[in-house]
């Protein structure tokens, strides 16, 4: 028998309170950009894209809600999943008062269209995602055991730096336009990067391990998952060159669109193995999940349409195409592994000591699971409607729906906050 | 074994003799030693499912001495489950 007292450990991860300082700020930015979107509901239908508010909301949504997340999250799972502990705590306590204030500041300057502040606090962002990189980079040296779950973080930490290299030469131009003409691809470039490079690979890199662990799957096969992480980088990559050299048209584009789209195809079918081999229901997490590659399969499905000419052009089809990418895919996703991620650690401060001892409580007793389905079904229908009121271009619609997402979220944030004080 | 069915996996709802994972218990004397596993090695309830066992064990009349080993090999898979585990997560 093989035998490891010390593997994967929780003794690995981190205090607490680095996590949680990232995961509750996220909350925050979460509840104020619904708010946001539903105060700024008319703004949508301008047909100025580059308008300071929808730059401000896109960027609280990647920057405060979702990369937030991911860096709390990559801070407590990396050392257990990967089996190594992190390089430094201090690190990342101090990178997270640079990146709360890089996002504050540059939201806000986006949001309030004083430009001028945005070069300022795209550096303080830049300087803070470095020092993540930095920490999560040497941290990564240690590991002993590669696996595609530990491939997927590495080539998703290398989009985040390409993703933040842009996103500062574009802060940059605000105040300059150095970029000349050149600006629109890569601002695509930038976007794709970060939406499918960064966060994308990163989740589905962490799904093959969360999944799994979570539904209790067992002898499914590997190969769609591994066939879809080469596929899909040749695609982000593609798409990524192709903004950034040339215009982003033509056959190239096409080429790089439809490797994309087979590589999330590929993801869904390695998902759906996971999930048809499991020997649990599915919970609250997973319900989440499975809606959440639904959400993508949408997206995939109306971006491969858009590349192949088969779609009007017009801002509806990039905010239905960009809400699906932000709010139905990423967001529900993180929002069902917040459910894992948050009761854990709260149950695993408060009561895993006291295990054999006493009776405690379970996972899903540590916030209210009727409340969160409740919570799933209100986000679903809420998501649903504010994609479709997008594309047929409703303003009031959008306000409406969106208003359903903010109550989800409002309850989602109460079962948050119930489990880190039950 | 009866005792250690105190031991409860906190995610999955399940006894850790249910759902498996106990391999092996000797004793000798007033020493009990287990040999246990996890659904999977990255479960980061390895701590206090391991710990937990221990201290159940500790507190059993007669044990002076109680070593809880964690192995991998043979690796967990749902086969290893009780019928009663299997019922409980409804899709056995």
């Amino acid at each position: 028998m093989r035998s490891s007292q010390e593997s994967l450990a929780t003794a690995l991860a981190p205090s607490l309170r680095l996590p949680f300082c990232y995961l509750f700020a996220a909350l925050a930015a979460f509840l104020v950009l619904n708010l946001l979107f539903v105060i700024e509901r008319g703004g949508f239908s301008s047909s100025f894209f580059r308008q300071g508010q929808v730059m401000a909301l896109a960027h609280l949504a990647a920057l405060g809600w979702i990369t937030m997340t991911a860096m709390g999250a990559m801070f407590q799972l990396i050392p257990v999943v990967l089996e190594v502990p992190l390089w430094s705590e201090r690190l990342g306590q101090v990178q997270f008062w640079v990146y709360l204030v890089g996002v504050l500041g540059f939201v806000g300057s986006l949001w309030s269209l004083r430009f001028t502040w945005a070069p300022l606090f795209a550096f303080v962002l830049f300087l803070a995602l470095s020092q993540f990189l930095l920490n999560l980079g040497m941290t990564l040296v240690g590991v002993r055991r590669w696996d595609w779950t530990g491939y997927h973080i590495v080539a998703a930490l290398l989009y985040l730096a390409a993703t933040a290299f842009l996103g500062l030469l574009l802060a940059l131009n605000l105040g300059t336009g150095f970029l000349g003409p050149q600006v629109l691809g890569f601002l695509k470039g930038h976007v794709y990067l970060a939406v499918w490079g960064w966060v994308s690979l990163l989740i589905v890199g962490v799904s093959y391990k969360l999944l799994p662990m979570f539904a209790l799957s067992h002898g499914y096969s590997e190969g769609a998952g591994k066939a879809s992480f080469v596929v899909g980088n040749l695609g982000v990559l593609g798409l990524f060159f192709g903004f950034i050299l040339g215009d982003g048209e033509g056959i190239w584009l096409l080429a790089s669109s439809l490797l994309l789209f087979l590589a999330i195809l590929l993801y869904a079918v390695q998902t759906y193995l996971i999930l048809k081999s499991r020997r649990r229901k599915l919970d609250v997490a997973l319900y989440h999940s499975g809606a959440a590659i639904l959400y993508l399969l949408a997206a995939a499905v109306l971006g491969i349409l858009s590349s192949l000419g088969l779609l009007p052009t017009g801002f509806q089809f990039y905010y239905t195409y960009a809400y699906l990418g932000l709010m139905g895919w990423i967001s529900l996703f993180i929002v069902g592994q917040m459910y894992k991620i948050v009761p854990f650690l709260a149950w695993f401060h408060k009561y895993s000591h006291k295990v054999g001892l006493e009776p405690v409580p379970l996972m899903k007793d540590m916030f209210d699971e009727r409340l969160a389905m409740a919570q799933f079904y209100l986000m679903n229908l809420g998501i649903l409607g504010t994609s479709l009121a997008f594309l047929v271009n409703n303003g009031r619609a959008v306000g409406v729906f969106g208003f359903l997402v903010l109550l989800g979220a409002v309850i989602f944030i109460y079962n948050m906050v119930t489990a880190y004080r039950r | 074994m009866e005792a250690l069915k105190k031991v409860y996996d906190p995610e999955v709802g399940l006894n850790i003799v249910d759902l498996g994972l106990i391999y092996d218990v000797q004793i000798e004397g007033g020493k009990v030693g287990v040999k246990m596993t996890l659904t999977t090695p990255s479960c980061p309830l390895h701590e206090s499912l391991v710990k937990g066992a221990e201290r159940t064990i500790q507190a059993l009349p007669g044990v002076a001495q109680a070593r809880v080993e964690l192995v991998w090999e043979p690796a967990w898979n749902p086969d290893m489950m009780s019928e009663e585990a299997r019922r409980h997560l409804g899709r056995g």
